[in-house]
């Protein structure tokens, strides 16, 4: 079969030269390329069409040949030789007179430090004239080196080292996943979910997205090289299709692990939250055994998603870096139906709640400047002892959040200590219908019952609230009781029981009588 | 270049009003190194004042046994500069050899015409009171004593007369290297430099082995040179004449400087004016030893080569070259003496390995 066309860039960047560097005559990176030949730096004659590659130091020193160099460079020019490799040369070791030569004459000049002239050259010829071998070989040293199970981030490492390029997995928000971003910006509609391989001014870069088992967008695996050419392009999106199969096994398993992980712990916390002051020993154990601290002063914090995109384990990891990086030890970031949950743990009352507030504003201002993290609005709660106060902590917390959010700036902070009646009303006024405040008690069991007694409670007291709903005032009074549980809420408090209030009147519908 | 008749001398004796162009000449002819002239100058014309002159005096117009012997200064011409000699060192060397093989020599003959050894030759005939031959056994100048046309001649250098302030010694030995290596190696010792009488020969033996009509070239070539210096217009006219040739006129851009087996080594990269992608590079040990243009050699030892200040044309040895200065390089041919491509002045003599297709 007839070979296609080789040229200087595809051989450079055909993954056998590793740790090259073209140190000048980029413009004649496109020749053709019809012979590799290893010749001595002094005697060499280079021919038309030729890689010719040279060893600098031989036998004596490179000082002794570093002229040499600039003579067979335009011995290598005269003739229409290709390119130029010295092996065995620093590229810093190079005088001004050989680069300038090399970019006159359009002759790539290449530095190969770590290579010797004749292991090269036969590497070399392989991949001029069996360049089909070469890809073969690439595709099984892929599979060879990556093991069984591996993470993404073996994954990333194989590809870059068998293309000898950049390599990456990111998100469709760009939020890098494994591997490193390339430096240059490719142009990928990456929500389009379609393999792209191209040569352009900058390299040539192929990408492959993976898909979700419901045909949404994954993640992207992609590589860079900036040399590449049209073979680069070609070999990189077959050594990447292959890599999609390993990736993809990684995501699924991922995936299982991630959402068995995040259920258990949203369970555990449903638990931890549905018991009163004393926990059950069985649930004390497992929340110690995932390390769980909610026996000492917890301060609950709240993240409000803001839109309605999936949670996605990327934002998850994104926000949980960016608390670490604000110098926050946190409990664990605990998925929830509206955002994620957290809490400090402390052994004793007074968190310094103006520290806190900003620790969290400085983490959230960190993870809203990330590409492709969900915008989120933050609540922090005030500090309670013990698990029923990690439980008041975090409702009040949710409400805070609340609050942040009805100004919908993604990255608003706000304490419950400090909301007034003023953020109250604001809040009343603007929708409580749609601000969520109800909506735990409307998800709890006989919620509707729950709330027709809050209603009543609210208008007219304990006992005229019995007498209208012929209930006893024991039950009313256990009604509110529990209810004011599931909210979060003291009732007791003037402005907590205003906002509740207002909440049940935004709530009932248009005409209807209390 | 243009040589001076291989019969007899334009001038039969040389007095210090010859000295400026002779210095002028002998830098010239030093291709960046042999020492700055401007101290030797300035004593020999005060060793040929008061109408003091030494005989100049032909090759061909001595008897074929007249005794001839090589004088010229070994080691740092920064030593020399801060130690200048008093000029009986090479007198001294003169007898002490004399005395050695019991025969008194008839002229004397500068080791190296390029530099300030051009200068001593003279100061050594003025003091042993004989003629200088119109001669020398280098065409220019080089790092070791032994890199002459007499040793390509296998004329051995030994026994050879070493003087200092210190020691006055005479060295035989078979081996002409081993005479460089004994006397650098001993350069420390003798205080950075030394005077040396060598290669005892007689006229016959002389004949046909060294560069014919030296002086009298860095005579002439001293003499236009001083007046083109001064006259940017006369220049093209000055190197026509001498068979020099302006390799290039241009910018140092680089200059990168190392040691190789002890000695220097340069890499001097510059533009050129005209065509500023055009390169020329200066590979340069203790002078200049080739010169590249866009990778193609075009001079090398041992041709002359000078590198010349653009405005002045003073010529700038090859360790004061620096990054920025405007200069042209300018090359003359080699001296007829010396046999094409012999090793001992090509470029495996400065440690570096030699260019397919040299001149």
């Amino acid at each position: 079969m007839k070979q296609p066309p080789v040229t200087v860039r595809d051989l450079l960047s055909s993954g056998v030269l590793p740790g090259t560097r073209v140190v000048a005559g980029d413009a004649g990176l496109d020749r053709l390329v019809a012979e590799i030949v290893a010749s001595e730096i002094n005697t060499g004659v280079p021919a038309a069409d030729t890689l010719t590659i040279a060893e600098v130091a031989g036998p004596g020193s490179i000082r002794e040949s570093l002229h040499n160099i600039d003579t067979m460079l335009r011995r290598a020019a005269d003739a229409g030789a290709a390119a130029l490799i010295l092996c065995q040369l620093p590229a810093e070791a190079l005088p001004l007179s050989p680069v300038r030569i090399a970019n006159r004459y359009r002759v790539p000049l290449v530095a190969a430090p770590t290579h010797h002239s004749i292991d090269l050259a036969y590497r070399l010829k392989l991949a001029l004239h069996h360049a089909d071998v070469h890809a073969a070989d690439k595709l099984c040293t892929l599979v060879d080196r990556i093991p069984r199970n591996a993470s993404l981030g073996t994954v990333v490492s194989v590809l870059a080292d068998s293309l000898d390029a950049t390599a990456a997995a990111l998100t469709p928000q760009g939020i890098v996943m494994a591997g490193q971003r390339p430096a240059v910006k490719l142009d990928i509609d990456w929500h389009r979910p379609v393999p792209v391989a191209e040569v352009t001014g900058t390299g040539a870069y192929a990408a492959r997205p993976l898909l979700n088992p419901d045909g949404n967008l994954a993640f992207w695996i992609l590589a860079h090289h900036p040399l590449g050419g049209v073979a680069w392009r070609d070999l990189a999106a077959r050594v990447l299709h292959l890599a999609e199969a390993f990736a993809a096994k990684w995501w699924a398993s991922e995936k299982v692990t991630a959402e068995r992980e995040a259920r258990y712990r949203s369970r555990l916390l449903g638990e931890v939250l549905a018991q009163g002051p004393e926990l059950p020993r069985r649930t004390a154990e497992l929340a110690d055994r995932i390390g769980w601290n909610i026996t000492g002063w917890n301060t609950g914090v709240h993240f409000l998603r803001l839109s309605d995109e999936t949670q996605d384990t990327a934002s998850a990891s994104a926000l949980d870096q960016a608390l670490l990086a604000a110098g926050l030890t946190l409990g664990p970031v605990i998925e929830q139906p509206d955002g994620w949950a957290t809490w400090v743990s402390a052994g004793r009352p007074g968190q310094d709640t103006t520290t806190l507030t900003e620790a969290v504003t400085y983490a959230l201002r960190t993870y809203t400047a990330q590409p492709g993290t969900i915008p989120v609005a933050a609540g922090i709660g005030t500090s309670a002892s013990g698990p029923a106060g990690l439980a008041s902590s975090l409702n009040a917390a949710r409400r805070a959040a609340l609050a942040a959010a009805v100004g919908g700036t993604a990255g608003s902070v706000q304490h419950v200590d400090l909301l007034g009646t003023d953020e109250l009303l604001r809040m009343a006024s603007t929708s409580l219908a749609d601000s969520g405040l109800l909506a735990p008690l409307l998800a709890s069991p006989h919620g509707a019952t729950l709330l027709k007694t809050v209603e009543a409670f609210l208008d007219f007291g304990t006992l005229r609230a019995a007498q209208r709903l012929h209930l006893s005032r024991n039950t009313v009074t256990t009604h509110i009781n529990r209810a004011s549980r599931v909210l979060g809420v003291n009732l007791g408090d003037p402005d907590q029981r205003l906002l509740v209030h207002l909440a049940c009147r935004a709530h009932r519908a248009p005409g209807e009588q209390s | 270049m243009a040589t001076s008749a291989a019969g007899a001398p334009a001038i039969s004796r040389i007095t210090s009003g010859a000295v400026a162009d002779l210095a002028a000449g002998a830098a010239l002819l030093g291709s960046g190194g042999g020492g700055t002239t401007r101290t030797s100058a300035a004593m020999l014309r005060a060793e040929l004042g008061d109408g003091r002159s030494v005989p100049l005096v032909s090759l061909s117009s001595l008897d074929d046994s007249a005794e001839l012997v090589c004088v010229g200064a070994v080691g740092s011409p920064v030593a020399i500069n801060e130690r200048p000699p008093h000029g009986d060192e090479f007198s001294a060397a003169i007898e002490c050899l004399a005395r050695h093989r019991g025969r008194q020599p008839e002229a004397v003959v500068p080791l190296e015409i390029g530099g300030l050894n051009a200068l001593m030759a003279v100061m050594a005939a003025s003091r042993s009171g004989l003629p200088l031959v119109d001669a020398d056994a280098m065409g220019r100048a080089f790092p070791h004593m032994t890199q002459t046309t007499l040793s390509a001649a296998r004329i051995p250098a030994a026994p050879a007369a070493v003087v200092s302030s210190v020691t006055s010694s005479v060295i035989s030995t078979a081996d002409d290297s081993r005479l460089d290596d004994l006397v650098c190696s001993s350069l420390k010792t003798l205080g950075g430099w030394c005077a040396v009488a060598a290669y005892p020969e007689t006229a016959s033996g002389y004949r046909g082995a060294i560069v014919d009509g030296s002086i009298g070239t860095a005579l002439q070539l001293g003499s236009g040179f001083r007046a083109a210096a001064g006259d940017p217009t006369a220049r093209a006219d000055f190197l026509l004449s001498h068979q020099g040739v302006l390799l290039g006129s241009g910018t140092v851009l680089e200059a990168v400087r190392n040691d190789l087996g002890g000695r220097p080594r340069g890499a001097i990269t510059l533009n050129d004016r005209e065509d500023p992608q055009r390169t020329l590079r200066l590979v340069t040990s203790d002078e200049y030893v080739c010169v590249l243009d866009d990778g193609r050699l075009v001079a090398a030892s041992p041709q002359p080569i000078c590198v010349l200040d653009r405005t002045t044309w003073h010529p700038i040895s090859a360790t004061a070259l620096r990054v920025r200065q405007q200069v042209d390089i300018v090359a003359f041919p080699a001296s007829p003496a010396w046999p094409r491509f012999h090793p001992s002045v090509g470029l495996p003599s400065y440690g570096l390995r030699p260019i397919m297709g040299a001149l």
